[in-house]
C-alpha cells in the first residue's frame, strides 16, 4: 500500500524540476544568451516542460530525444529529466544508464544549477528505486540508493523508508548524509531525521515488524507494535511540498489537494485496520477469543478488510458463544462473498452450527441450499473458464465500458483493465496475472503507436514519390532549355552596357543618355549637318552653320545639364541588373543541383526503407511479445480455475460427507424410534394380553 | 465442529500469507524475461519515433526553406494569454487558442513550438497578434512585427510575451534565435 501512495514519486521529480527552474531564470538565461548563440540545449529542454506540464510525459520524452539527436549531446539537466521521464514511462534500465552517464562531478560545485541538479538526481535516483522496490528488483534498488551518498533534507524521509525496505529484514549498511549544511534554527541532526522519516513512515515499518514478528511466532511483541499503529494519528504532509507542486494548477489546486488529503485519510484508515485485523488474529490464535470479540466488534464496515475481519468476527462470537450473532454473520458472509474462499468456508460453518444446535432435519436442509450454492459455484466457474478460453482479445474480455482515446504517444498504458467478471477480478488479485495485463496493456499502446507509424510512413512514401517527380520535370525543363546559353547571352549584354556606361563615364558624353525627344533632336541636327555639308559647294551655307551649331550648342548645354544624374540613375540600374543577373545564376545552379539532387534523395529512400523493416521487425517482435503475455496469462488463469475448482470441490465433498453423517444419524434416530415404538407396541400388546 | 474450526485457522493463516508477501519484499525477484523484452520493445519504439520524426523534419522541412515560430510568455503578470495569431508576409499560417494548461504551462517557462513550415529564400515580414485579458479584466491585444532574411539555413523566431516592469504592460517581442 505505501508502494502505491509514494507512486507519486516519479511524477515529484518532474514535478519538481518545474518548480526549480523558474521562468525569471529563464528570463536571464536568454538575456545572456541573446548577445551569444542562441541555447538551443534550454529551448529544447523549454519545449519539453512545455508537454510535460500538460500531463504529456510520453511527448517531452520524444523532444528531449530529438534535442540529444540534433544537438549531439543533453545538458546536465536535460539528462536528469530525462532519467525522470524515462522512469516515468518505465524504462528503468534506460533510466539508469542515463544517469550512470551523468558526470556527478558537475553535482559537486556549489553554484545554484548544481544543487538543482544534486535534488534532480535524488529524487531520479528514489524514483528509480522505488519502482523496482514495487517490482521485487531489491538488489537493483539497493544499488541505486547506494548511489546517493548525500541529499537533501526534504528526501530523507522517503530515502529512509526506501532503504528501510530495500534491505528488510536487516539494517541498511551505508546510510546517506545530508548534502546542506542547515542553519542555527534549523539545527536538526541526521539522527532526528533519521526518526522524522521513521516517524513519518513509521506504520509501513512498524506492520512489516510486526509481521515478521508472528512469522517467528513472538506475539507478545508483535501485540504491542500493531496497537501502536492502530492508535497512530493522521500524519499531515508537509504542505511546502505539495502547495508548490500544485501552486500553477490554480482552480485545480484545492481538489488536488482534496483528493491528496482524502487519499491519504483513506491509508491511514486501511493501515489502521490492518493492523486491527492482525491484532485480532493473534488474540484467536492465542485462544484469546473474548479479546479479538471487543477488537473486531466495531470493525469499520467499509474496509478493504471487512471480509476478512467478519469471518474472524464471526468465528471469535461463536467461540464466546454469541450463537445468534455467529449464526447470522456466517450466512451474510457466504452471501455477501459467494465468490470467495471465506464465503465458502462461512458456509460450511454455517451448516455446521445448525446442525448441531438445531434439528438434524433443519441442518441436512442447510447442507442441501449449500451443496446446490457450491455447484452453482462450480458451474459458474466453468462457464467463466470456457468463455475466457474462446476470447481473443483478452483486453476486452468482461469489459463494460470503452476504453478512453490513450494518449497517442505514451509508452505505459495508464488505464487498467478492470474486468466486469468476479472471478477475473479475483484471480488478479494475484500480483503476476496484474502484472501480465499491464504488460498487455502496454504492448497494445506500443501497437498503436507502430500503426501511426505506418501512417505517417504512408505520407513520407507520397512526399517522396512528389520528390521525384518534380525532379524528373526539374530534369526535363533544364534539358530542354540551356539555361546556361541563355544567362551567358544576358551577361554579354550586360557587359556590352558596361563598357558603353563606361566609356560615357570617361569622355563625358552626354547624348547617350538623351532621352527619344532629345535623341530626335540630335537626329535631326545629325541630318541637318548632313544637308549644310551636302549643299556647302554650291551655296554659302556659313549662316545655316552658324545657327545650327547654335541649335547644337544648346542642345549640348540642354544635355550637359542633367548628365551627372543620368550617369548615376544608369550606373544604378546596372548595378540593379547585375544583381538580377546573379539572382539568375543563384537560381540556376539550384537548378542544376536539384536536378542532380537524385543521390539526396536516394538517401532519404534509404532512411526510409530501413526504418520501415526496422518496424516490421518490431512489429513481428511485438506480436511475439503479446502470444507470449497471453499464453501465460491463459496458464495463469486455468492454474488459477483448477485451484478455485479443488476448493470448491473438497467443500461439496466436505458437505456431502457431512450430509451422508446426518443421514445415517438420522436414521439411527429412526431406528431407535422405531425401536422404542415397537418395544412400546409389544409392551402394550403384552399388557393387553394380560 | 472441531475440525472445521481447525481448518479455519489455516485459511486465516493462508489469507494473513497475502499482505505478509505484500509487505515483506526482502526475497530477489530477477527481472522477468517479459519485463526485460518489453522494456527493450519500448526503447526500439521511441528510437524508431525520432528517427522517424527526423526524417519527416529533413524532407517535410529541409533547412533551406524551413521557418519555425515558437511561443513563450515571461512571467504573465500583467497579461493572461487567451490566444495567438501568426502571420507571415500578411498570410495567416498559423493561430491557437489556449487552454488553462497550456497557458500554465507557458508561464512556467514551457516553450511551444507553434508553427513550423516553408519559406523561400529573400526578405520576409512576421506579425504576431496576441489576445489576452489584462489585470483589470478587459481583452487587450498587442502585435509586433520582425522583419526578417531568409536563406539558406532554417530560421527560428520566438514570439515572447513580456511583462514590462516600466510601464506595468504586457509587450510582444519576437527574437530570432541565432542557431
Amino acid at each position: 500500500m505505501w508502494l502505491k501512495a509514494i507512486n507519486f514519486l516519479a511524477v515529484v521529480m518532474l514535478f519538481f524540476t518545474a518548480v526549480i527552474f523558474t521562468p525569471s531564470l529563464y528570463a536571464q538565461n536568454s538575456l545572456m544568451a541573446s548577445s551569444l548563440t542562441t541555447d538551443l540545449q534550454d529551448k529544447y529542454y523549454r519545449q519539453a516542460l512545455y508537454f510535460y506540464f500538460q500531463n504529456e510525459p510520453a511527448k517531452a520524452l520524444s523532444v528531449i530525444n530529438h534535442a540529444e539527436q540534433r544537438l549531439g549531446t543533453l545538458m546536465p539537466k536535460s539528462q536528469l529529466f530525462k532519467a525522470g521521464l524515462q522512469v516515468s514511462q518505465g524504462l528503468q534500465q534506460q533510466a539508469q544508464q542515463t544517469l550512470e552517464l551523468f558526470d556527478t562531478n558537475q553535482m559537486h560545485d556549489k553554484n545554484h544549477q548544481s544543487q538543482e541538479a544534486q535534488e534532480l538526481f535524488t529524487v531520479a535516483l528514489l524514483a528509480l528505486a522505488e519502482q523496482y522496490l514495487e517490482q521485487g528488483h531489491i538488489k537493483l534498488a539497493q544499488q541505486s540508493l547506494q548511489k546517493l551518498t548525500e541529499l537533501p533534507k526534504q528526501y530523507y524521509g522517503q530515502y529512509y523508508l526506501l532503504n528501510q525496505l530495500a534491505y528488510w529484514p536487516q539494517t541498511p549498511k551505508n546510510i546517506a548524509t545530508l548534502a546542506m549544511p542547515l542553519s542555527t534554527e534549523q539545527s536538526l541532526t541526521e539522527q532526528s531525521l533519521t526518526e522524522e522519516g521513521n516517524q513519518q513512515y513509521s506504520p509501513y515499518i512498524t506492520l512489516n515488524q510486526a509481521l515478521a514478528l508472528i512469522e517467528q511466532q513472538a506475539y507478545e511483541q508483535a501485540i504491542v507494535l500493531l496497537k501502536n499503529v492502530e492508535t497512530l494519528p493522521t500524519v499531515e504532509k508537509e504542505k511546502t511540498f505539495w502547495s508548490e507542486l500544485f501552486s500553477w494548477f490554480d482552480d485545480d489546486l484545492d481538489e488536488e489537494l482534496s483528493q491528496a488529503s482524502t487519499q491519504k485519510a483513506t491509508e491511514q484508515q486501511a493501515l489502521q485496520d490492518y493492523a486491527r485485523l492482525l491484532l485480532a488474529q493473534i488474540y484467536v490464535k492465542q485462544e484469546n477469543y473474548d479479546g479479538a470479540f471487543l477488537l473486531l466488534a466495531d470493525f469499520p464496515q467499509h474496509s478493504p478488510y471487512t471480509e476478512s475481519a467478519l469471518f474472524l468476527f464471526a468465528l471469535a462470537s461463536q467461540k464466546v458463544k454469541q450463537y445468534t450473532m455467529s449464526y447470522n454473520l456466517w450466512a451474510l458472509l457466504y452471501k455477501k462473498y459467494p465468490y470467495s474462499q471465506l464465503g465458502w468456508q462461512a458456509a460450511a460453518l454455517l451448516a455446521e452450527q445448525v446442525t448441531q444446535q438445531k434439528t438434524l432435519a433443519q441442518g441436512l436442509n442447510v447442507y442441501q441450499d449449500i451443496e446446490q450454492f457450491y455447484l452453482q459455484q462450480l458451474s459458474s466457474l466453468q462457464a467463466f473458464k470456457s468463455a475466457f478460453d474462446h476470447h481473443d482479445n483478452l483486453l476486452t474480455f468482461s469489459t463494460s465500458i470503452a476504453n478512453n482515446t490513450p494518449e497517442r504517444f505514451a509508452l505505459v498504458n495508464q488505464q487498467n483493465y478492470q474486468p466486469v467478471n468476479i472471478w477475473l477480478q479475483k484471480a488478479l488479485s494475484a500480483s503476476k496475472l496484474t502484472t501480465h495485463y499491464q504488460a498487455l496493456g502496454d504492448l497494445k499502446q506500443l501497437e498503436q503507436r507502430i500503426s501511426v507509424f505506418q501512417q505517417q510512413f504512408r505520407t513520407i512514401e507520397h512526399i517522396i514519390n512528389l520528390n521525384q517527380q518534380r525532379n524528373k520535370r526539374i530534369i526535363h525543363r533544364v534539358q530542354q532549355a540551356n539555361y546556361d546559353e541563355i544567362i551567358h547571352a544576358y551577361q554579354q549584354q550586360r557587359d556590352s552596357l558596361a563598357t558603353i556606361l563606361d566609356a560615357a563615364s570617361l569622355q563625358e558624353n552626354s547624348e547617350i543618355f538623351a532621352d527619344p525627344q532629345e535623341q530626335h533632336w540630335l537626329t535631326r541636327i545629325e541630318k541637318s549637318q548632313q544637308y549644310i555639308n551636302h549643299i556647302a559647294a554650291q551655296r554659302n551655307i556659313e549662316a545655316y552653320q552658324k545657327r545650327l551649331d547654335r541649335v547644337a550648342g544648346v542642345l549640348a548645354w540642354q544635355l550637359k545639364k542633367p548628365y551627372p544624374q543620368r550617369l548615376w540613375q544608369h550606373k544604378k540600374q546596372l548595378k540593379a541588373l547585375n544583381e538580377a543577373l546573379n539572382q539568375l545564376t543563384k537560381q540556376q545552379q539550384q537548378l542544376v543541383l536539384t536536378s542532380k539532387n537524385q543521390p539526396s534523395l536516394t538517401q532519404f529512400i534509404t532512411r526510409y526503407q530501413q526504418l520501415k523493416t526496422k518496424v516490421e521487425l518490431l512489429q513481428h517482435a511485438l506480436s511475439q511479445a503479446k502470444k507470449q503475455v497471453s499464453s501465460a496469462v491463459r496458464t495463469n488463469i486455468a492454474d488459477y480455475v483448477t485451484a478455485q475448482k479443488a476448493m470448491l470441490q473438497n467443500y461439496l465433498l466436505i458437505a456431502r460427507r457431512n450430509m451422508a453423517k446426518i443421514l445415517e444419524q438420522m436414521a439411527e434416530q429412526d431406528k431407535k424410534i422405531s425401536k422404542q415404538l415397537n418395544s412400546e407396541a409389544l409392551i402394550s400388546a403384552e399388557g393387553g394380553k394380560q | 465442529m472441531n475440525g472445521h474450526l481447525i481448518s479455519a485457522s489455516k485459511l486465516l493463516i493462508l489469507w494473513l500469507s497475502l499482505p505478509l508477501a505484500f509487505f515483506s519484499i526482502a526475497d530477489e525477484a530477477p527481472k522477468s524475461e517479459l519485463a526485460r523484452s518489453l522494456e527493450s520493445l519500448k526503447s526500439e519504439v521511441l528510437a524508431l519515433n525520432r528517427e522517424l520524426f527526423i526524417l519527416e523534419e529533413d524532407l517535410l522541412f529541409p533547412a533551406s526553406t524551413q521557418v519555425a515560430v515558437f511561443v513563450s510568455v515571461d512571467i504573465g503578470r500583467f497579461l493572461t494569454l487567451d490566444s495567438i495569431e501568426i502571420k507571415i508576409d500578411d498570410n495567416d499560417v498559423a493561430g491557437h487558442l489556449y487552454t488553462k494548461r497550456q497557458r500554465k504551462a507557458l508561464e512556467q517557462g514551457g516553450i511551444q513550438k507553434l508553427y513550423l513550415g516553408n519559406l523561400k529564400s529573400g526578405k520576409h515580414q512576421l506579425t504576431a497578434i496576441v489576445t489576452g485579458i489584462d489585470n483589470e479584466g478587459r481583452t487587450v491585444k498587442r502585435a509586433a512585427t520582425y522583419p526578417f532574411e531568409k536563406d539558406d539555413e532554417a530560421i527560428m523566431l520566438e514570439v515572447k510575451l513580456h511583462d514590462n516592469l516600466r510601464n506595468y504592460r504586457a509587450e510582444v517581442i519576437i527574437d530570432e534565435w541565432v542557431l
